[in-house]
């Protein structure tokens, strides 16, 4: 055990107008457990690729045992022992788990497939991490932990050496989390290395021994987790000092402008009832799929709900889609940006006035004066870092892409953000940038519906906390009583 | 993250212009290419000959695009306008008001154009639905011209000399330029108009790209959507009255391939064809790209197997290329 076994050297990779990889270098041993960070766009997801075989690199060598191996191909990389386990899983939702896990290498018996063989193995590859669960299960009924899982098999079926995963924690609940490095302490005990990557300090911290830190193209450096802080290791990604998370805000809430009282949802016997507050933060936890989501979804217009009464400045108002929320003041900055939040391949300029297209009308017609003016407002405004308002979106960084979410809406001039998840999958740097733009929001005297999944960010920017849990609001926290204990109490 | 990561827009080289301008370059190909193989190919009389013949598909294929732009798709063009041209041509003799056969023409494309819409409102449906719907909805409407004019075709004749205007409207020319031709211009511009210059047009757009992302910015995607049909089915009214005009006869086999011709027309000159991207520029490249193919092969006296052939090979071309610019 602990012999190095897999080294890359000197690998660099070009793209037109950047240096995606930079002389990049590093090893890693057997059973080794390597946290992989940096900022979005500091060169991960490249490095992930080549070793996958989707990019080919322009310069280096990648050796296992010493010996330098060409990968062409993500085949290739399968037969020499390395798995990747990537954000958007590779499983097909329509096979059963059994064959998504022997997908191409179907054991057959004669001519056809022998799918009690396949089906015996796959259980014990199954059982192997833990998974209680019948390989014949459709995998399109799993959560995305169970699907994760089955990635993980489908490593193991193929003798994988080393495992690189990336952000698997994105999606993923504490539980789930939890149960996700057990098997991943199992899989060291059995001397297989894995790379894992994530943004979340405290799981580097947990599961990890040792931390790639790369920034801009380049290995900063690689150290002992358990030597250095976390701060430190942010400073490396970052390349500067961070003050505190969480900056603060000095303002108050004021008077209320936003009173829900029963929600209800189709086939959902819960009524759900809240309220908001003018420059209001109201921070939504729960764990993934108590429903946080669904009601906010519920309250904008985007899915059916079957009653609820919404008072708006005390004003009862009826919204029954996106078009009627919009008119009432109220902003929803989704889940999922990539789809439901932007146009991808429009530029920055189409993607921020969408929102708010009368703005633009000059006349009978559209000024595109107006629509560079409004694009070069809000990339100034909230720092979307891009050569020109003409850059398509989609070839945007994910925090920069939340940017213009944010930009577009703010273009529509609400007095109500329901922010869902609005940090995920961004880096630290933009995220500072991010939480500093609510501040901001609030002291303006809008108002902030914060959706999360990582409870310190729910815990430092709200000014008041609803726990959310199997679709209906189970504690609201005020003051003292927003911590992770109580918030923990009334999520589980 | 440095600001080299991003690829600057602004820096545009040659490759870059030709990629972005393959369709534009394919027509000015087939025009030299048309050049050498027939001295008679630059006379006005065949240019204006290649026109007058291009604007019944121009028309189709204008009405394609609508649907193409919204992401949806229409098969049914072709018999919609051969419905219309079959109203067209009856009202006008029974009435002997050739007016009346133009609204009645006009309304009818409306009418199946708001089916067509209100049919993808109802199935919340994309270009895949659409290719469906439209593919029944046409067949209904070859079912009904047959039916009116009893499996015969309805001949524009005994109409009274006063209403010989009609006609000059497939077939006269103002100070040379062919008048049926003016109008494919007119609407075309008018849209082209509507579509980059509008608060509308700006909703259809997105509406194609990203139905989702439109939707949740408080865009009515279903009506944009019905519109862009009700447009469509108004433009197949307007290809019917010039192919009335034109050919002073109509039948319900007027328009079998007329869809095909209209989607082949717009796809050749560069619009997407999963929506968000092209206009009326790109119809009018690639209805002349079209019209050009079948001049030269003609000019060259090849028979309309080698043109079909040839129109289906143009087409395969231009779908790649249309991949090809993605990647």
């Amino acid at each position: 055990m602990n012999t190095t076994f897999f080294e890359i050297r000197h690998v660099s990779k070009s793209f037109p107008g950047v240096k995606a990889l930079d002389d990049v270098g590093f090893s890693v041993a057997e059973g080794e457990i390597r946290a992989l960070v940096g900022e979005n766009g500091a060169g991960k997801s490249t490095l992930m690729k080549i070793l996958n075989g989707n990019y080919k690199k322009d310069e280096g060598q990648i050796l296992i045992d010493g010996k330098e191996v060409n990968i062409t191909d993500p085949l290739v990389a399968a037969a020499n022992g390395i798995s990747i386990i990537f954000q958007e899983l590779n499983l097909v939702d329509e096979l059963s788990i059994a064959e998504n896990i022997y997908a191409g290498r179907l054991a057959k018996g004669g001519k056809l497939v022998d799918w009690k063989t396949i089906n015996h193995q796959a259980k014990e590859l199954l059982d192997r991490i833990g998974f209680d669960v019948d390989p014949r299960t459709e995998v399109g009924k799993l959560t995305v932990a169970g699907k994760q899982m089955v990635e993980i098999a489908k490593a193991l079926s193929r003798d994988c050496r080393i495992i690189l995963m990336d952000e698997p924690s994105a999606t993923l609940t504490k539980n789930e989390l939890s149960a996700l490095f057990d098997i991943i302490r199992d899989l060291k005990a059995k001397g297989i290395a894995v790379i894992y990557i994530s943004h979340r300090m405290e799981e580097i911290f947990e599961i990890c021994e040792t931390a790639t830190v790369m920034r801009d193209g380049r290995i900063i450096n690689t150290v002992k987790v358990d030597e250095v802080t976390s701060d430190q290791i942010v400073e490396m990604m970052v390349g500067r000092e961070v003050s505190s998370a969480y900056p603060k805000r000095k303002t108050q809430p004021g008077e209320e402008v936003l009173r829900v009282e029963n929600l209800c949802r189709k086939d959902r016997k819960q009524n759900i009832s809240f309220t908001l507050r003018r420059g209001e933060v109201l921070g939504v936890a729960g764990l993934v799929g108590a429903g946080r989501t669904e009601i906010m979804r519920g309250l904008f217009g985007v899915d059916y709900i079957s009653s609820c009464d919404v008072y708006i400045h005390g004003e009862k108002v009826r919204i029954n889609n996106p078009a009627a929320a919009k008119k009432h003041g109220i902003a929803f900055l989704t889940e999922d940006r990539k789809i439901e939040g932007l146009t991808l391949d429009f530029t920055i300029k189409a993607n921020m006035v969408m929102a708010n297209l009368p703005k633009l009308r000059k006349g009978l017609f559209t000024s595109s004066k107006v629509e560079n003016e409004i694009a070069d407002l809000y990339i100034e405004k909230i720092n979307v870092k891009t050569p020109s308002r003409n850059q398509k979106v989609g070839n945007l960084s994910g925090g920069n892409q939340q940017k213009v979410v944010i930009g577009k809406w703010l273009n529509a001039d609400p007095e109500i953000l329901i922010m869902d998840e609005p940090t995920r999958g961004i880096d630290v740097g933009a995220k500072r940038e991010i939480y500093e733009i609510i501040n901001e929001l609030a002291a303006q005297g809008k108002s902030v519906i914060l959706i999360s999944s990582e409870l310190p960010e729910v815990l430092g920017m709200s000014d008041r906390v609803l726990v959310v849990k199997d679709d209906a609001i189970v504690a609201e926290l005020t003051g003292e009583d927003i911590n992770a204990v109580e918030v923990m109490r009334y999520a589980l | 993250m440095n600001q080299t990561a991003i690829k600057r827009p602004d820096a545009r080289s040659v490759g870059d212009w030709v990629r972005n301008n393959t369709n534009l370059l394919l027509m000015f190909v087939l025009i030299i290419v048309g050049a050498l193989t027939s001295q008679n190919f630059f006379s006005t009389d065949n240019l204006f000959n290649v026109l007058r013949r291009s604007t019944v598909n121009g028309m189709l294929a204008v009405a394609c695009t609508m649907t193409l732009l919204v992401g949806g798709f229409d098969l049914s063009i072709g018999h919609n306008m051969a419905l219309c041209a079959v109203l067209c041509i009856s009202m006008e003799k029974s009435t002997g008001n050739a007016v009346i056969g133009i609204l009645v023409a006009l309304c009818a494309g409306l009418a199946m154009g708001l089916v067509n819409g209100l049919l993808m409102k109802l199935t919340r449906g994309g270009s895949g639905e659409g290719f469906m719907i439209t593919l029944a909805t046409g067949m209904m409407a070859q079912a009904l011209a047959k039916w009116y004019c009893g499996g015969s075709e309805i001949i524009r004749i005994d109409v009274p000399r006063e209403l010989d205007w009609f006609k000059s409207i497939g077939q006269g020319d103002v100070l040379g330029f062919p008048i049926c031709a003016l109008i494919w211009i007119c609407v075309m511009v008018i849209l082209q108009i509507v579509i980059k210059k509008t608060t509308f047009g700006r909703k259809m757009l997105l509406t194609g790209a990203n139905k989702k992302s439109a939707f949740l910015s408080g865009v009515d995607v279903n009506s944009v959507k019905v519109i862009a049909y009700v447009v469509a089915g108004f433009c197949c009214g307007i290809a019917a009255i010039i192919y009335a005009a034109r050919f002073t006869s109509a039948s319900d086999g007027a328009g079998v391939g007329g869809d095909f011709n209209g989607a082949v027309c717009s796809i050749i000159g560069g619009n997407a064809l999963y929506g968000g991207h092209g206009g009326m520029v790109q119809v009018f490249i690639g209805t002349i790209t079209f019209g050009l193919i079948s001049n030269i092969l003609q000019l060259l006296g090849l028979s309309t197997a080698v043109q079909y052939i040839v129109q289906g090979l143009i087409l395969l071309l231009a779908i790649n290329l249309d991949n090809l610019k993605k990647r």
